[in-house]
């Protein structure tokens, strides 16, 4: 494992540049009326409405700003390999059927269990096949006895 | 592959214009009186805004060196990487 490659400085200079600014936000929100330039009951000054909505803006931005920082430290060390890369989900893909003559039915070829699927996809892969050559097996049979009896009915 | 700037420093830039704005905002609306001392809201704001200000282009200017120092050790790490080739090679 290659870890000397990481360099999460800027990382953390970033969220805590975005801490102290989410910080900042919440003081200017409170500030109005903790610094009573903002009448009690009254309707909001010019100034309070600055302050406060700019501050609830930067209290927003400063959370982005800092899952934003976050992701990417998270990243880095994922390419540096100090944190398991994310499984990536595979479609799942489509069950081929066999060559049948026209107007049979094709069993479903079983799928291929995939090492990256779960232990419950690979049991429902499993058991969706069984039952689909089950079905298949016993339709042959249905299909096959009335010829024969077709047949033999002829044969009298 | 990690960005060189991460996306975050964006929101950096976004906070050092809210800081800019607050020292400037009770002059232009007008809420501190002109030629008076200033008022609560006006000290308040001057202050918050010059931290916000400082607080962005600290971290700005922090990731920025930063990023060019990991590029200085990549850009360092790939010509040894290089040089180590080239010598095996004229070596076989």
């Amino acid at each position: 494992m290659q870890t000397s490659n990481i360099r999460p400085g800027k990382y953390f200079w970033g969220i805590g540049a975005t801490l102290t600014t989410l910080l900042i936000g919440g003081w200017l929100m409170l500030a109005p009326f903790a610094l009573g330039y903002q009448p009690y009951g009254a309707s909001w000054v010019g100034q309070t409405e600055n302050d406060f909505w700019l501050g609830l803006g930067l209290v927003v931005v400063s959370c982005v700003g800092i899952g934003l920082f976050v992701l990417s430290l998270l990243s880095a060390l994922r390419a540096a390999g100090v944190i398991r890369p994310r499984p990536r989900s595979e479609p799942v893909p489509a069950v081929p059927r066999a060559a049948a003559p026209t107007g049979q039915y094709a069993a479903p070829v079983v799928p291929e269990v995939r090492l990256h699927a779960s232990e419950l996809e690979r049991a429902m892969a499993v058991l969706a096949a069984t039952l689909a050559a089950d079905l298949a097996e016993r339709r042959r049979t249905d299909n096959a006895q009335p010829a024969a009896a077709d047949t033999a009915g002829g044969r009298e | 592959m990690s960005r060189l700037i991460p996306p975050g420093m964006f929101i950096l830039v976004l906070t050092l214009c809210a800081g800019v704005w607050l020292v400037v905002s009770p002059f232009a609306l007008q809420s501190q009186p002109v030629g008076g001392a200033w008022i609560a809201s006006t000290v308040n704001n001057v202050a918050t805004g010059g931290v916000l200000f400082a607080v962005s282009l600290i971290g700005i200017l922090a990731i920025l060196a930063l990023s060019l120092r990991d590029l200085v050790h990549a850009a360092a790490a790939a010509r040894a990487a290089e040089d180590t080739e080239m010598q095996r090679t004229s070596v076989q």
